[in-house]
């Protein structure tokens, strides 16, 4: 071995991290490697200051955590959201019907080439899979405007790349049922869906489609981005989110991400909000709620 | 009143169950923060911040990990979050040099491993060290903090960065030899063979 590759089992040495072998291995090292012995030594100094080193804890800490300490029981109600429910329900309609058009109710004539072309340029502009029925080109725009894009057409290819970082790897999620989903398989939720349209003009320019793998055969890296993960012990959206997908001991939302900023801002500095980690991408247009009950 | 039970009774809305964990584990708790963000006003808000996740947290908690190893990731996911939001880890960190001048306060710290040198040659190591971590990357102050002043093996160390175990061992080796090399160029630390 050569100085280099025995800096770690020196270092790891410092820390009781060693097998006998390992030890062995470095211990026959330092006997024929001064500069290795020296800096062992340097490195033994510096570990020892560190073990010397602790702050002095504020006397008020325990009392300012324990007087900010909030109600363990949240009630999420958001006013904020019944102000979208008439608009919502109208578009619910339109992208209902829009859909629903070229799906055999109407069936429409064979598009002109220049249609075709149109719509080829809006299914290829919002990387969706171009269907190959007789829709009209008009149609197919006005769905994707209202955001009414369904879960069987978002191509997988265009799932968000995978974010290996060490610095994103180094900020873990923190321990919370949300991590923990039920079954194995694959889940995909669309980017807007017709159970929420008003918020499909706020998508605009989200390449991504969100998609949920649940189970170990998918890479994590494969796991959609939320703008941010807030825990709550109870819950009760005004309006029905199509994402909502129950798990044990709680029920998680998928909420548009102004909907979750809303939420957030109501709870103000009560909100348990996780802005970091491996599933955290901080301009997502989705947050994530998980609803955990308070009986276990 | 075991911890377990301490928990069990805080998951369950026991505030006074949860100031007897908060008592436990608030010195590691804000020592972490504040090795990592460098300041002990913010590690102080970063400490409530973590203490609050905890709460709203605990029902969640399944024991998967040990308590204190899932607090020092709440600890540490705000504290490299806040350092991100506000860009100013390297200013932060360079303040921290105030932070073990009152020794009578000090919280016990495990692998207290000790040589006898010169009391004022081991209190300018000490301030050299607290220098040198600012100067770290976040990414190696945060594993050798967590090492050294948290006192985590490197199992439980991968379980806070949710990295495997070999990447901790590499990581604090790197981060070890980094923060000689800002040691060695400070001049606060002297060498009696250079073997880089």
């Amino acid at each position: 071995m050569n100085c280099e590759e025995i800096w770690e089992l020196l270092s790891a040495s410092l820390d009781g991290e060693l097998s006998p072998d390992q030890e062995a291995l470095l211990t026959a090292h330092l006997d024929q490697c001064p500069e290795c012995r020296a800096l062992r030594e340097e490195l033994l100094g510096i570990h020892q200051a560190c073990g010397e080193l602790a702050p002095a804890v504020p006397a008020d800490l325990k009392e300012r955590v324990m007087a900010n300490l909030p109600a363990r029981k949240v009630k999420g109600k958001v006013v904020y959201w019944k102000r979208w429910g008439a608009l919502a329900a109208a578009l619910i309609l339109v992208a209902l019907a829009a859909w629903r058009l070229p799906h055999g109710l109407l069936q429409g004539p064979e598009p002109s080439p220049a249609e075709d072309s149109a719509r080829t340029s809006v299914t290829m502009s919002l990387k969706r899979a171009d269907r190959e029925d007789g829709e009209e080109a008009d149609d197919a725009g006005e769905a994707e405007t209202m955001g009414a894009v369904m879960p069987d057409t978002l191509p997988k290819a265009s799932l968000k790349a995978a974010r290996k970082s060490d610095a994103e790897e180094a900020v873990p999620a923190a321990d919370e049922p949300a991590s923990s989903l039920p079954t194995s398989g694959a889940y995909q939720i669309p980017r807007s869906s017709s159970a929420s349209p008003a918020y499909g003009d706020d998508l605009d320019g989200q390449p991504e489609s969100a998609a949920i793998f649940v189970g170990g055969s998918m890479s994590y890296a494969a796991e959609p981005a939320y703008c941010g993960v807030l825990t709550l012990s109870d819950f009760v959206p005004d309006k029905d989110y199509p994402a909502e997908e129950p798990f044990p001991g709680g029920v998680r939302y998928t909420l548009p991400a102004a909907d979750f900023q809303a939420l957030v801002k109501t709870l103000g500095r009560n909100a348990d909000l996780r802005l970091t980690g491996p599933d955290i991408d901080l301009g997502a247009p989705w947050g994530l709620v998980v609803v955990i009950n308070g009986e276990r | 009143m075991t911890e377990e039970e301490l928990i069990h009774k805080a998951a369950r809305g026991d505030q006074e169950a949860f100031a007897q964990l908060l008592e436990l584990h608030q010195s590691k708790v804000y020592g972490l923060t504040l090795r990592l963000v460098g300041n002990p006003e913010d590690a102080m808000e970063l400490t409530q911040e973590t203490f609050f996740n905890a709460w709203r947290g605990l029902p969640g908690f399944h024991g998967d990990s040990k308590f204190s190893t899932w607090l020092y990731r709440l600890a540490s996911n705000v504290s490299i979050d806040f350092l991100r939001r506000e860009k100013r880890h390297r200013a932060a960190a360079a303040t921290a040099l105030s932070l073990d001048e009152e020794p009578d306060r000090v919280a016990p710290v495990p692998d207290r491993r000790f040589t006898p040198q010169g009391e004022l040659e081991r209190k300018e190591l000490r301030l050299a060290i607290e220098r040198g971590l600012g100067q770290l990357s976040d990414e190696h102050r945060q594993v050798l903090v967590l090492r050294e002043f948290n006192g985590l093996s490197y199992a439980e160390i991968a379980q806070v960065l949710g990295v495997e175990e070999g990447t901790v061992k590499s990581r604090i080796s790197r981060a070890r030899l980094a923060l000689r090399k800002i040691l060695l160029a400070d001049g606060n630390f002297s060498i009696p063979t250079a073997s880089t």
